[in-house]
């Protein structure tokens, strides 16, 4: 498939003796959202965290099997710090660094090399500007983050991931903890990124999976149960023990 | 692993699907008696089924109301969405199959007064036919059942028949000199038709039940 973002083949991932990932394969197409479903534990967050090699960080961790990101092994020679730029990752709780709005913002690209000033106030801006804040926060940009907001901090978080120029954008469940207005521009802004970038979601709302993604990949027990079109995953699914997920028969 | 969940949305969907069994009880009730009233010439009966048409016609909003409220406040998918929608087209079903019940019993009215060319068989017959199609399809309806669905629809084949066998019947009478026999087998000829469309409302009702069970619209 020359459409595919990152391929996964035959994926399993182990915290120590726990396999918590069996025999996973997904296609992720560019330019697309993908929503992640599942019950609680069934390893959403841990398929995500692969992605971008997050796991690598934790102790006694095994992967088997492949991620080609745009035909190339992220676990053979990638450079680990430059796939983190290309695949960045908006966690569930906003969290903004103990900053200025401007250097939480500026923090990535200065990591990266950019000293210039001017450089960095284009970044910030053009990167603020599509997390769709901009308005709300260019006349206070050298306030603290966290002054801000539950949703303008999870949208300034989203800014931050941007400002490094990624490619694939990960999120973790990112408006769980948001007011349903919040969670809307949320929605849009996703609505609008795809046009530029791919993009991941993990989701415990169906009716968000229902409304931004264009595949839904449902997860049970570290297993990939079924992945479709959004539409047909949410009307009609293959599988019964998607269907019940979804209808919220499973317990 | 499954347990009971959602038990609120699961009662409300049974109570549902037993108003949906009972406003096909109405119809069919609306339909024996028209029927029976024009068998009988019995102008009461006929009103009686005109009068209470009111009440099917209300049954379909309220329904619908009903199914609209599930749709926003349990936001359903799957199979459970498409049995709400499918719901809807049933509802409206019901409602033109009670509407041709009344068509039935207005004719009763204005043939009450004649001798009948010959005595009624396929109209009966027709009805007591249509009636079964319509309290099986709607079981199929409630639960899921496809090849209940199926069979029921096969069935139309023999209302066809029967429509047809009528007709022929009463084109013998078209060609005769008398004016009031010519329009009495009009008249019948209209009724008939008036089964044989509800013939193709059930059979509609049957394509939602199959729908609602797998997602495909099927031509039946
Ligand atoms: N660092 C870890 N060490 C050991 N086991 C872990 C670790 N992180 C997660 N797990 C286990 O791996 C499984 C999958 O966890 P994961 O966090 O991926 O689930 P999830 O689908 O994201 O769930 P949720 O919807 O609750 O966030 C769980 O059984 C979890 O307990
Ligand atoms: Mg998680």
């Amino acid at each position: 498939m020359n459409n595919s973002k990152l391929s996964v083949k035959d994926l399993d991932f182990y915290y120590g003796d726990f396999k918590a990932l069996h025999n996973v394969s997904m296609e992720v197409e560019k330019n697309k959202v993908t929503a992640l479903i599942g019950p609680s534990g069934c390893g959403k967050s841990t398929f995500l965290k692969t992605l971008n090699r997050m796991n690598d960080l934790v102790e006694g961790s095994k992967v088997h099997g492949t991620i080609l990101y745009d035909g190339e092994d992220i676990y053979g020679k990638y450079d680990i710090i430059q796939l983190r730029k290309k695949v960045g990752m908006v966690f569930q709780a906003p969290n903004p660094f103990a900053m200025s709005i401007y250097d939480n913002i500026a923090y990535g690209p200065r990591i990266h090399g950019i000293k210039n000033r001017k450089v960095l106030d284009q970044i910030v801006e053009k990167s603020l500007f599509q997390a769709a804040i901009w308005d709300e926060v260019k006349d206070r940009l050298n306030k603290p983050a966290l002054g801000l907001s539950g949703g303008q901090q999870q949208r300034l978080c989203i800014a931050r991931v941007l400002a490094v120029e990624p490619d694939v954008i990960l999120m973790d469940e990112p408006t769980s903890a948001l007011d349903p207005v919040s969670t809307s521009r949320i929605e849009d802004l996703i609505d609008e990124l795809k046009k530029d970038y791919t993009i991941i979601i993990v989701t415990h709302n169906m009716q968000q999976a229902g409304r931004i993604s264009d595949s839904t990949a449902f997860f049970l027990h570290g297993y990939l149960e079924e992945m479709g079109q959004t539409e047909t995953i949410f009307f009609n699914p293959s599988s019964k023990k998607t269907e019940d997920y979804i209808s919220g028969r499973f317990g | 692993m499954q347990t009971k969940s959602r038990i609120h949305f699961s009662n409300m969907m049974k109570e549902l699907n037993e108003q949906i069994l009972k406003m096909g009880i109405y119809v069919e009730e609306a339909m024996k008696k028209a029927v029976a009233a024009l068998r009988d010439q019995n102008i009461e009966l006929a009103e009686e089924v005109i009068k209470e048409d009111d009440r099917i016609n209300e049954f379909e909003l309220e329904l619908f109301d009903k199914v609209s409220i599930l749709l926003a406040t349990e936001q359903p998918v799957a199979t459970d969405l498409r049995h709400l929608t499918g719901a809807i087209r049933i509802i409206s079903d019901l409602e033109r199959a009670g509407d041709y019940a009344v068509h039935i019993a207005k004719g009763a009215k204005r043939l009450a007064g004649e001798t009948y060319i010959t005595p009624l068989q396929q109209i009966p017959e027709a009805a007591d036919m249509a009636r079964q199609m319509l309290k099986d399809a709607l079981t199929a309806f409630v639960n899921s059942d496809e090849e209940l669905a199926r069979e029921v629809a096969s069935r139309d084949d023999v209302l066809d028949k029967l429509h047809k066998k009528l007709i022929k019947k009463m084109l013998k009478y078209m060609n005769k000199d008398s004016e009031a026999e010519i329009e009495q087998a009009a008249n019948l000829m209209f009724l008939a038709r008036y089964l044989e469309r509800l013939g193709d409302h059930i059979t509609n009702v049957c394509e939602w039940v199959i729908y609602s069970k797998t997602g495909k619209h099927p031509e039946l």
